[in-house]
């Protein structure tokens, strides 16, 4: 009887009063009943009205609005409830009371209702109609007891549609939801909680808005499970650093290159590569803010420069291309060839694409230095140059844009148009964009050779570009940055007005939703990218008007470098500046690979381990840091002593080593790579270099920590200790520390 | 063909008679004619899953969008629209929960898309806008989180609310 009247009571065509009073006094019963048969516990999951039983739900229900009665507790109110409506009591707050732990499940009725009820029980439907009817109408002359009614009566109309539907069609109704309303319905219940956290709802939400998924560690990784709604999460902060956070009270300044420009800037989030017209480079670490390596031997300033995980290529006035070992600071190969300053490069794999004032543009490996190509053509000194693999595209100061495949050292297309020198070019592969003195920015197709669009507007020469998807933003020495799509060839936005540049804009570059601009006037403004909208100013330098610029900027999703200075003001601009500063604003705690606390951790667990099962390793505190010592002398009488050092600047732990004779002396350089000569064709023999000791101070041999971060990305989800295990395995390896497998194992 | 009819029985027994066409925007019941070969003119189709009520205002549903164009492609990264809900259906979906629920089962079931998004689109804003409590308030839910729970749910989710 009571699915049916349940069932009925959904069809919204009957008139659902004396089934509803029916079910209620039927519950009513069924209530008092049950609460006797079952005193404490009273059994299942609660099903809302529908054509399932209804049963009573298992913990005591608390809402937590009083006035609230969940379908759970329906049954054990009805009693209480009935008795309120009956005597018309006026406090509605006592009796909607759901504290059921106040409520005794088995409150009688007083024998007038029970009367009552029989009463009404006997009656015929047609008559509970009337009688229902008459009792809400004398009900509704008061509000509060009208009120109750309604709530009493409301549950029974209300469906839980996340948890009561199939999975998918739950689904179906949250993927119309935006992100803020999904993560607030998982605060509901456990049930919404666990339905609403579906890892493919939250990657269709970042697919939505193109936010990549964050595989590297991050701030949420104790708090969020799903990794799409973390990647989410990660955005979203992001987004809120870069617009409102002050940026790290005193960014770091790396001063450098003094009296000389800064001509180019690489920037990986690690590192800062920049290059100068004092004919070097420098590397410097973000985490240390010190400049790690000098890259000397050019000839002549170094004007363009290219980096990558390991190398570092460099092109300059005294003609050659430099390539250099990113960890170890040596020249490796130098590329001969070109007869006048090389200005600019395109790397891509191995290759590297040089474009000259001698007017050509030729093609290397920067793995085994040779020179593979050379693409003649262009009149006048080539500007800018990309390689994508397949073509090459070279600017000139001729005015033109040449189109080459280098494998056959062919022009496929000269692209003519431009009515003065090119000087900046992007290119996605199927469209290029280029720059030029003669105010135009022109977007031709690769394949064709034709000029698509011509995008006017700008009053100056377009200082930087860059291409996202078909919007292109565009830096002019007009002092506004334009937004263009490339598709429609319209401008989509000038951003300018009240906080525009006030001279010249050096530089652009989009991140996140952003685009980010650099000027002649010494500030760094973001602005919105959808919008054209100014949001704020990054940066103003403090020698702002007068003569403090930024040259150029290079931005992470999570980090901003600029490298500036000040011109003086003399007519002649390639004098430069009396001062070049770098800032860099860390604008989100970047996950280290392993902070000094987890490196501290590792190695007194190892020194633990060690103890345990009478190994030798010692672990020394001192006051410039905790390293661990490992010593044995093998066979011939050598002592080998390894140590494990925590390197700040890569911020994972490095291995020292020595190699000595019993009398102490050391070995030297070469018996030490006598030594390890069968491990010839090992990576990480290419890295073995002889350093001073961080913390001792005098000279050790050591396996460069520059490729640590990649070994241990094989490991990126494994615990610390492992992590650390993983790396000193394979290191000590290289170098003949032997590591027992007991470490291994927990 | 027109005045073809079919004849539609719930689970309760009820039987309809429907044009053809309008029966035919639910893809089960498509699927059933053509693919199955039930005839159209004897045959009585039972619809076990659905109850009188609810197919009758599904017939009511399908009869006023009975020439509506096909529903386009879903887009999975395209932002969901939740306001193109026409007037009509708005007004035809001002029912109880219990029957909204029904008839998002009955549109599953028939595969009826058409009617599933408007059904799920409506439930979706029902959600829209609202905070826990008053995502509760409005579908009768128990907060069955501890206090602790519920601390580290907010905190987790606490960038994730930015709007």
């Amino acid at each position: 009887m009571s699915s049916e009247s349940v069932g009925i009571l959904s069809s919204p065509d009957r008139s659902s009063s004396p089934s509803l009073i029916d079910q209620l006094t039927q519950n009513s019963c069924t209530a008092t009943q049950i609460s006797t048969d079952y005193p404490g516990e009273i059994l299942q999951q609660i099903r809302s009205p529908g054509k399932r039983q209804l049963t009573i739900e298992e913990s005591i229900v608390t809402t937590n609005d009083s006035k609230r009665i969940c379908n759970s507790n329906l049954r054990e109110q009805c009693d209480s409830k009935s008795t309120a409506i009956i005597t018309s009591s006026p406090s509605p707050t006592s009796s909607n009371n759901t504290d059921s732990i106040s409520f005794p499940p088995s409150s009688p009725l007083s024998s007038e209702v029970i009367n009552w009820l029989d009463i009404f029980l006997a009656m015929s439907n047609e008559d509970r109609t009337r009688a229902t009817e008459a009792l809400i109408r004398t009900c509704s002359t008061n509000i509060l007891q009208l009120n109750q009614i309604k709530n009493q009566i409301e549950p029974y109309f209300q469906r839980d549609f996340i948890r009561d539907l199939p999975r998918e069609l739950a689904l179906h109704v949250l993927k119309y939801l935006p992100a803020n309303d999904v993560a607030r319905a998982s605060r509901t219940c456990r049930s919404w909680y666990e339905t609403c956290n579906d890892i493919l709802l939250w990657k269709r939400i970042c697919q939505r808005k193109m936010i990549p998924l964050k595989k590297l560690r991050t701030i949420f990784d104790e708090a969020i499970e799903n990794e799409w709604k973390r990647s989410y999460a990660c955005h979203k902060h992001l987004e809120y650093v870069w617009q409102h956070e002050q940026l790290v009270p005193e960014p770091v300044v790396l001063r450098g290159h003094e009296d000389f420009v800064i001509t180019c800037l690489q920037f990986d989030g690690k590192r800062i590569v920049s290059g100068s017209d004092d004919n070097t480079l420098k590397i410097w670490s973000v985490a240390t803010g010190k400049c790690d390596q000098t890259l000397i031997g050019h000839n002549g300033g170094v004007w363009c420069s290219e980096m990558t995980d390991e190398l570092i290529v460099s092109g300059s006035t005294d003609r050659t291309i430099r390539v250099w070992n990113i960890g170890t600071g040596v020249c490796q190969h130098i590329l001969y060839g070109h007869t006048s300053t090389v200005r600019c490069l395109a790397l891509h794999g191995d290759i590297v694409v040089s474009g000259s004032r001698d007017a050509t543009v030729r093609v290397w490996n920067i793995r085994t230095g040779e020179r593979l190509h050379m693409l003649s053509g262009h009149t006048a000194a080539v500007r800018c140059v990309c390689y994508n693999g397949k073509y090459v595209v070279s600017g000139a100061y001729d005015h033109t844009i040449r189109v080459w495949l280098p494998d056959q050292e062919k022009c496929v297309h000269t692209l003519e148009g431009h009515t003065n020198r090119v000087y900046s070019l992007v290119f996605d592969g199927k469209h290029i964009v280029s720059g030029s003195l003669d105010c135009m920015i022109r977007v031709w197709d690769v394949e064709q050779g034709t000029c698509i669009h011509q995008l006017t507007g700008h009053l100056s020469l377009t200082s930087g570009m860059q291409l996202r998807g078909n919007i292109l933003v565009s830096g002019n020495a007009d002092s506004t940055v334009k937004i263009w799509n490339i598709e429609s060839g319209k401008c989509l936005h000038t951003l300018a007005g009240r906080n525009k540049h006030a001279s010249a804009v050096t530089w652009v570059q989009v991140v996140l939703n952003y685009v980010v601009s650099s000027g002649d006037d010494g500030t760094v403004k973001l602005w919105d990218l959808n919008t054209g909208d100014f949001i704020r100013n990054l940066v103003t330098l403090d020698s702002m008007g007068s003569g403090g610029v930024v040259w150029r900027i290079k931005c992470t999703d999570s980090a901003l470098v600029c490298a500036a200075g000040s011109r003086n003001s003399t007519e002649d601009t390639k004098k430069h500046a009396t001062e070049n500063i770098y800032i860099v604003t860390k604008l989100l705690a970047q996950m280290m690979t392993l902070t000094l606390e987890e490196f501290n951790q590792c190695i007194s667990d190892l020194y633990e381990q060690s103890q345990q099962i009478h190994d030798r390793w010692q672990l020394l505190k001192t006051s410039k840091g905790s390293y661990l010592v490992y010593s044995f002398v093998d066979q011939d009488h050598l002592k080998h002593e390894f140590h494990i050092v925590y390197s700040e600047s890569y911020a994972v732990p490095v291995l020292y080593f020595n190699i000595s004779h019993l009398d102490g002396s050391l070995l030297s350089l070469d018996d030490v790579w006598q030594l390890f000569t069968h491990k010839k064709t090992s990576k990480m023999y290419e890295t073995i270099t002889q350093q001073e000791h961080s913390i001792l101070h005098r000279p050790f041999f050591v396996l460069h920590p520059c490729h640590t971060e990649n070994v241990l990305k094989q490991v990126a989800d494994q615990p610390i200790k492992k992590k650390f295990l993983f790396w000193l395995s394979i290191y000590g390896q290289s170098v003949g520390l032997p590591l027992s497998v007991h470490y291994a194992i927990d | 063909m027109a005045g073809n009819k079919i004849k539609l029985q719930s689970n309760d027994g009820d039987t309809f008679d429907v044009d053809v066409e309008i029966a035919k925007q639910s893809a089960t019941i498509k699927t059933m004619l053509e693919d199955l070969g039930m005839s159209e003119e004897d045959d009585v189709i039972p619809l076990p899953n659905v109850n009188s009520a609810i197919l009758k205002k599904v017939i009511q549903w399908a009869t006023h969008h009975k020439d509506d164009p096909p529903p386009p492609e879903d887009d999975e990264n395209r932002e969901k629209n939740l306001s193109d809900i026409s007037s009509w259906d708005q007004d035809f979906l001002k029912v109880d929960q219990g029957t909204l629920f029904e008839l998002i089962l009955a549109a599953n079931y028939l595969d009826i898309k058409g009617l599933l998004d408007v059904t799920c689109k409506t439930v979706a804003n029902m959600i829209k806008g609202r905070t826990p409590e008053e995502i509760r308030r409005q579908f009768n839910i128990k907060n069955d989180f501890t206090p602790q729970e519920e601390e580290q749910i907010k905190k987790e989710n606490e960038w994730c609310e930015e709007k």
